[in-house]
């Protein structure tokens, strides 16, 4: 089976599992990218990104232009490659224009990744309502689905990573998408004992508790702002804390910039709460290796999200066997049992987020087995070990092919690091 | 019962539906257009046209330029909508064109009924052929317009089977076959000649060329028609011939008799006429004594319903999807293989020789419309669509089976 994965970064959702699959079935990859790093071992087809979308087009339209070049860059390195009669099965990111055309150029079928489609109705109301969307903003969102309805019409299948994602399609799509999630590599992501208590070139003396908070970036759809009051009021009864941050001074989802005049979410929020610095350590964005030890040193994890795209860091905090404290919005509750797994309340409930975290630090070993079953819970439906057989299923059937054996056995993990 | 149309065009292809709901009783109607070609006629539909231009702003690429007029229309047609009616009214009934209620589902909770003219499938990529590639790439994007019209839509309607069949399967649950109303106050018989068209001498015959692509689209199958017409042109010598198309800019006319030059024929006996103004397309289309409609993959317009609904010319159509469901050979009209010289060229002279013989094909279409599509006839079903359209059982859609054979 020849599968050519495309997506604009690399390795993005499909890095891992493209190994995956040549190491454990015997598949040949090719991944086609503008990513313009070094990897070994993955064939890649690079594409030139496409000039950028100016001021002067429609603000409606400008998603689906920057989209529709780039599906048309796509297309033309795909097919200068010379990879027609060469690939079996096409799997690409919707939303990025990444495969449209490749189906007919190819002559064979398509999965494409569907990550979201946005719900506008005018009757729709906010999650978050002193976030309120503007007319304009609705009508946006509604044009932005157009490109994602394209690749729902063309793709031959697709899937989305959680339940929660796929019941947000139109239901004429449904039959065609499958949840399956990416998959995380546990075997990497687990809890490491005996670290220094070193963050960022900080050393953390013992008797301060630490609470993560991992988010791309700082912005209220990730609940940042709920974050900090949830922090001030832990830290009101609660001083030996240091809650560290690791992220990006940037808002990537959402339209929080225009309605604050600061520079950022993250200073937004500053001015309106004035916490105390001394409690929070940003560390900016940091690799995936000091992730894990960061992960592995908190007493405490937050993770917020209103109802959206799960992200990956909650995952990998899962898998670290964090002691999760998060929001009951239904993307967080398909993972996370309350009480069991991670300690869940209302979204804005900012003390009964406090109530959860102050009940944590008190006494983190007596909450270890919050951690122990978010960690069972990776393993046994998240961790590459299951996902990626569901995957090799999934584009054996949509390819025409037998389903797969692995020649190797898939208990052997870490491959995708 | 407010209903509020909104179409690139009036009458364009809701402008039949529009009048039938207002003549129906009980309903107002009004509708938004970005060009209106004729005024309405004695009905209740209020006539709104706004100027939407069709330019884009900034530097898109040319594949995507039919997507950022239809969401520049689409905003437009929401602007001009909210002036003419402050409070939403109780159904909105949308073309997906260019001018269109695109936007509409995010401020207001009103049902939408979507009318689908085209779906494009048909182009496949060729790699390496840069014009198909064009081609497929402009017919994808373009879809995407459509695809949010079905999306946010209560139900769609189109007026055949082809069409049906065109919209995504994912979708047709939605759709429901409407015949497009025929105003045979227009299209008649005895309908006068355009004043500013040169007429044909008395008893010259006339062939009127419709195509449902502009003619100089490569699926008009326009160089068709001239090969036949010039195979004929000795047989029948005087014979004018009228072609019909989109509102002509001095550039086409200018190539319009260059082409018909180059072809050694006497661009004299040759007018074009607009197909966008009902009445003077209704003139020529009632002197016709041959209508010829070619179309490969675009359903027909009113010009082909008028000159089948006037009863007067013999319809010869080409024998393609769009077109084979409305016209039968030796039935009510003939009909030729696409690009088949020979056989549209056979098909011209038999009429021209022999108008008598064939009165009966165009007698036939005429009672055929007059029977079934004719305004006044549809006006109740059009009424009850749009009046129950939300809760009506999907149709069922046998497959073969053509509208002719269904009304």
């Amino acid at each position: 089976m020849r599968v050519l994965f495309v997506h604009q970064n690399y390795p993005a959702q499909f890095g891992f599992l493209a190994r995956m699959l040549e190491r454990h079935y015997g598949w040949e990859t090719v991944f086609a990218t503008k990513w313009e790093g070094k990897v070994s071992g993955q064939k890649l087809v690079r594409y030139a990104a496409p000039p950028g979308v100016t001021e002067d087009v429609d603000f409606l339209a400008r998603n689906f232009e920057a989209t529709s070049r780039q599906s048309l860059a796509v297309y033309r390195a795909v097919r200068d490659a010379g990879l027609r009669g060469k690939i079996d099965l096409v799997v690409g990111h919707s939303g990025f224009g990444s495969s449209l055309f490749l189906g007919d150029l190819l002559g064979c079928p398509v999965v494409n990744l569907f990550e979201f489609f946005y719900r506008t109705s005018a009757e729709g109301k906010p999650f978050r309502p002193e976030f309120p969307l503007d007319e304009a903003y609705k009508q946006r969102l509604r044009v932005l689905n157009a490109c994602i309805l394209l690749d729902l019409h063309r793709a031959t299948a697709g899937y989305t990573p959680t339940h929660f994602q796929r019941n947000q399609f139109p239901s004429e799509y449904l039959p065609k998408i499958e949840t399956l999630f990416d998959g995380v590599d546990h075997t990497y992501f687990r809890r490491r004992e005996g670290l220094p208590r070193v963050i960022a070139g900080r050393t953390i003396p013992d008797h301060v508790k630490i609470v993560t908070y991992v988010s791309r970036g700082f912005e209220s759809m990730r609940g940042f702002d709920i974050f900090v009051r949830v922090a001030k009021r832990v830290y009101a009864e609660h001083p030996d804390v240091l809650f560290v941050c690791v992220g990006s001074d940037r808002v990537c989802y959402g339209g929080d910039m225009r309605y604050i005049k600061e520079k950022s979410f993250r200073e937004h929020v500053w001015k309106a709460e004035r916490p105390d610095d001394s409690k929070f350590l940003f560390t900016g964005r940091v690799p995936t290796n000091e992730l894990v030890d960061l992960l592995s040193l908190g007493d405490a994890h937050v993770y917020f999200t209103v109802p959206f795209v799960l992200s990956w860091s909650l995952f990998n905090a899962m898998s670290c066997g964090c002691r999760i404290v998060s929001c009951d919005t239904g993307p967080v509750r398909e993972v996370l049992v309350n009480g069991r797994s991670g300690l869940l309340a209302d979204f804005f409930d900012v003390e009964a987020h406090a109530r959860n975290v102050l009940r944590i630090l008190k006494d983190p070993t007596a909450h270890d087995g919050l951690g122990r079953s978010a960690r069972q819970t990776v393993t046994e439906k998240y961790s590459l070990v299951r996902t990626v057989p569901a995957f090799a299923r999934l584009f054996a059937r949509v390819g025409g092919r037998e389903v797969p054996r692995p020649r190797v056995p898939l208990e052997t993990g870490g491959a995708a690091q | 019962m407010r209903a509020l149309f909104v179409d690139h065009a009036f009458p364009g292809n809701l402008g039949g539906y529009a009048a039938c709901l207002a003549e129906a009783g009980g309903w107002e109607v009004d509708f938004l257009a970005a060009r209106a070609g004729a005024e309405p006629r004695g009905n209740r539909v209020r006539l709104h046209a706004v100027k939407a231009r069709e330019e884009v702003a900034g530097a898109v690429h040319p594949a995507t330029r039919d997507f950022s007029f239809q969401v520049k229309g689409g905003r437009r047609a929401l602007q001009a909508a909210r002036k003419i009616c402050p409070t939403p009214p109780d159904v909105v009934v949308t073309g997906c064109g260019r001018f269109s209620a695109m936007l509409f589902g995010s401020v207001w909770t009103t049902p939408i009924v979507s009318y689908v003219h085209t779906f494009h499938e048909g182009v496949r990529l060729e790699p390496g052929d840069a014009r198909q590639e064009g081609a497929a790439f402009a017919a994808t994007f373009s879809n995407a317009g459509r695809l949010l019209h079905l999306l946010q839509s209560e139900r769609a309607f189109t007026m055949s089977r082809y069409q049906v069949q065109m919209v995504p399967r994912e979708f047709r649950h939605k759709i429901r076959l409407l015949p497009r109303p025929v105003d045979r106050g227009v299209f008649r018989a005895d309908a006068p000649w355009p004043a500013r068209i040169p007429r044909p001498p008395e008893g010259v015959p006339l062939v009127t060329f419709l195509p449902v692509e502009p003619w100089w689209a490569p699926g008009a199958g326009f160089d068709c028609f001239l090969r036949a017409f010039r195979m004929i042109d000795r047989e029948f010598p005087g014979v004018w011939v009228a072609v019909a198309g989109p509102e002509e800019t001095p550039e086409r006319r200018a190539r319009f008799r260059e082409i018909l030059e180059r072809a050694g024929l006497d661009a004299g006996r040759f007018v074009l006429v607009s197909d966008e103004a009902r009445e003077p397309l209704a003139g020529v289309l009632a002197r016709s004594a041959v209508c010829v409609a070619s179309s490969l993959a675009n359903p027909p317009g009113d010009g082909f319903f008028g000159a089948m609904g006037c009863g007067g010319p013999v319809l010869i159509a080409s024998d393609t999807p769009p077109l084979r469901e409305f016209v039968r050979h030796g039935q009510n009209g003939l009909s030729f293989g696409w690009g088949m010289v020979r056989e549209l060229a056979w098909g011209m002279r038999a009429v021209l020789g022999d108008p008598a013989g064939h009165s009966g094909l165009a007698g036939a279409a005429g009672r055929f419309v007059a029977a079934h599509l004719d305004t006044a006839v549809l006006a109740p079903r059009v009424a009850d669509f749009f009046g129950r359209s939300l809760d009506l059982a999907p149709d069922d859609f046998r497959e073969g089976q053509s509208l002719i054979e269904e009304v």
